[in-house]
């Protein structure tokens, strides 16, 4: 085989990792001859004498223009209709009622990658032509991509051998989508204008051809080396739209990457882009219905409170001992007001009436001692002098326990008549209530602000 | 193993066919006309038949067109391999009942080609 080869072997190594490098294909061993006779017609195109100079040229002037025609030159396949047609047959059971049915109305963008000399592209439309019982209204654009060669202008002119045109694809067909022209058979018109052909270097970037609703890309995975054909996967998983698919050929597969596909049906060789869930921001004000309220978590708290505030009901020892502390102490903030009607109404004449102007409606009692007062709003410096403890007046019976029981503030005025030890208890008892449901909805508040707050928090970091 | 009975007035062609089809495993019959054909089918019907067009006594259209007409027996697959092709010829051929067809000139690929379409392989 040396005699007729005309390159040094070291040239034939430089051009298979020109190869490798441009288009990430391995051309393998024993390739000399299929470089040589292909690089000669193209030597001839670009009006070279015989193979040497081209390639003396590429090596030394680094042309890029040259390069890519070498490679594009090296990289043409020899395809026929039809190709694998099991994997077409997978296309048209598997992928195209479910395009069909979720994207009605639209046209169907399909990629065929790598399409070389477009029997792939062209028997696809047929495959689509005659089933379209099957998808009625069904409407496509086909896009085939490839380096620029030879090939791909043959696939744009539709033009094919006698040849091309009996291997694999039925005399029906023939007649039905082909006219002859002289010795040639020409892809019709109507089947030809689906179908755009790209100059496309296969390694680039392909998000310039927009979305695909399927992308097709047979048999050539296993040219590539390892590094090119993750590259090349993950641009093709990128160009595929959500829930549409990429068909790889038959014996072929994504393996352990899956670059955002699925399997369909068991076929490892079709694969569904998920769809992307994209949450809805939410709106903090609105209650999540999960089947318990935001108030459950606040609702225990109150319930644990009250229990332990139970447990802590006034005994006679403590109730002198608080209240001598009571009384010992620097004047106090004024007793917040009772949340609730159920709270023991003062004696208008003994407490003066409270600026409504002033109470807010979340105000609470300070809770330091076991025994607060009725919560009762600021006073006005008018209402402040009324009050007034006649320190002279001799003390009536009974009037120093009462004092006794409730802070000094809120100690009735000396003038008081005298109540009943009944009356006294029952008034202690409606005073205990009241501060106990003011206490609820302190906590209840406090709570449910928590709630809400840790939520928000949740909400952010999730 | 499948039968196929090659008919054409050629004998280079039907030493070619002949050879390319024992590769893919059939044992083959000749016939140099239609007619011929037709007696060899009544005696024996094959499996398929590789039939040109152009041939004397009965050309290949007449020897389908009989063919089909024949009331018993089973029906052979029948492929067309013949220099005709204009579209109006290929339409005639298989409105009289050809399974595929086949333009010379060919090469063992398209006959593997044509003969897997029409369900032989």
């Amino acid at each position: 085989m040396s005699a007729v080869l005309s390159l040094k072997p070291s040239y034939y190594e430089a051009l298979k990792r020109l190869t490798l490098e441009l288009a990430g294909i391995n051309l393998g061993q024993n390739h000399e001859f299929l470089i040589e006779t292909r690089l000669s017609a193209l030597a001839r195109k670009e009006g070279y004498d015989s193979l040497l100079p081209m390639i003396e040229e590429l090596f030394s002037s680094g042309q890029t223009r040259l390069a890519v025609h070498v490679v594009s030159a090296l990289l043409e396949r020899d395809t026929q209709f039809n190709h694998e047609r099991e994997s077409l047959d997978d296309i048209l059971r598997t992928a195209l009622p479910s395009l069909h049915r979720l994207f009605k109305g639209t046209t169907l963008r399909i990629l065929s990658y790598g399409c070389s000399s477009g029997q792939e592209p062209y028997s696809i439309a047929m495959a689509l032509e005659k089933n379209m019982d099957l998808f009625p209204g069904l409407k496509y654009q086909i896009v085939g991509v490839d380096y620029p060669s030879v090939a791909l202008d043959r696939a744009r002119s539709g033009r094919y051998t006698h040849f091309d045109v009996q291997r694999g694809l039925p005399i029906k067909d023939l007649i039905t989508y082909f006219d002859r022209s002289a010795e040639d058979w020409v892809v019709k018109e109507s089947l030809r204008e689906k179908i755009e052909f790209k100059d496309f270097h296969l390694l680039s970037n392909l998000e310039s051809l927009g979305e695909f609703h399927l992308v097709v890309f047979r048999n050539r995975l296993a040219q590539y080396s390892a590094p090119a054909q993750i590259r090349v996967l993950r641009e093709l998983a990128s160009v595929v739209r959500e829930l549409g698919y990429l068909v790889l050929g038959r014996s072929e597969g994504v393996a352990k990457l899956n670059f955002g596909l699925d399997k369909i049906d068991g076929l490892a060789h079709v694969l569904c882009k998920r769809e992307v869930v994209v949450e809805a921001p939410v709106d903090p004000t609105i209650k999540i219905p999960n089947g318990r309220t935001t108030f459950d978590g606040a609702k225990r708290r109150i319930k644990r409170a009250r229990s332990e505030l139970s447990e802590m009901r006034p005994t006679k020892e403590n109730t002198q001992v608080d209240s001598k502390f009571a009384s010992a102490s620097a004047p106090k903030p004024p007793p917040p007001a009772p949340k609730s009607n159920a709270a023991p109404k003062p004696n208008p004449a003994q407490i003066p009436q409270p600026d409504p102007q002033h109470v807010r409606p979340n105000e609470t009692a300070h809770t330091a001692g076991y025994v607060s007062a009725p919560i009762a709003p600021p006073r006005s410096p008018d209402a402040l002098e009324r009050p007034k403890v006649d320190l002279q007046a001799e003390p009536k019976p009974g009037a120093e326990k009462v004092a006794t029981s409730v802070p000094a503030r809120v100690t009735a005025p000396k003038t008081e008549p005298p109540r009943a030890p009944s009356q006294r208890r029952a008034d202690k008892k409606a005073e205990e209530a009241a501060e106990i449901e003011a206490l609820e909805f302190e906590l209840e508040t406090l709570f449910n602000f928590e709630d809400m707050s840790q939520r928000r928090q949740d909400r952010i970091k999730s | 193993m499948k039968t196929c009975l090659v008919v054409d007035d050629s004998k280079m062609i039907r030493r070619v066919a002949g050879r390319i089809l024992k590769e893919l495993s059939f044992e083959t019959e000749e016939a140099g006309n239609g007619q011929e054909a037709l007696d060899h089918c009544r005696s024996q019907m094959p499996d398929a038949i590789l039939l040109d067009w152009n041939m004397p006594v009965m050309d290949g259209l007449n020897f389908l067109k009989t063919l089909r007409k024949e009331p018993r027996g089973k029906k052979p697959v029948v492929v067309f391999c013949t220099a005709e092709r204009d579209i109006s010829k290929i339409t005639e051929a298989l409105e009289a009942g050809a399974d595929e067809y086949v333009m010379k000139p060919f090469d063992s690929d398209i006959i593997e080609s044509k003969f897997f379409m029409a369900g032989l392989l």
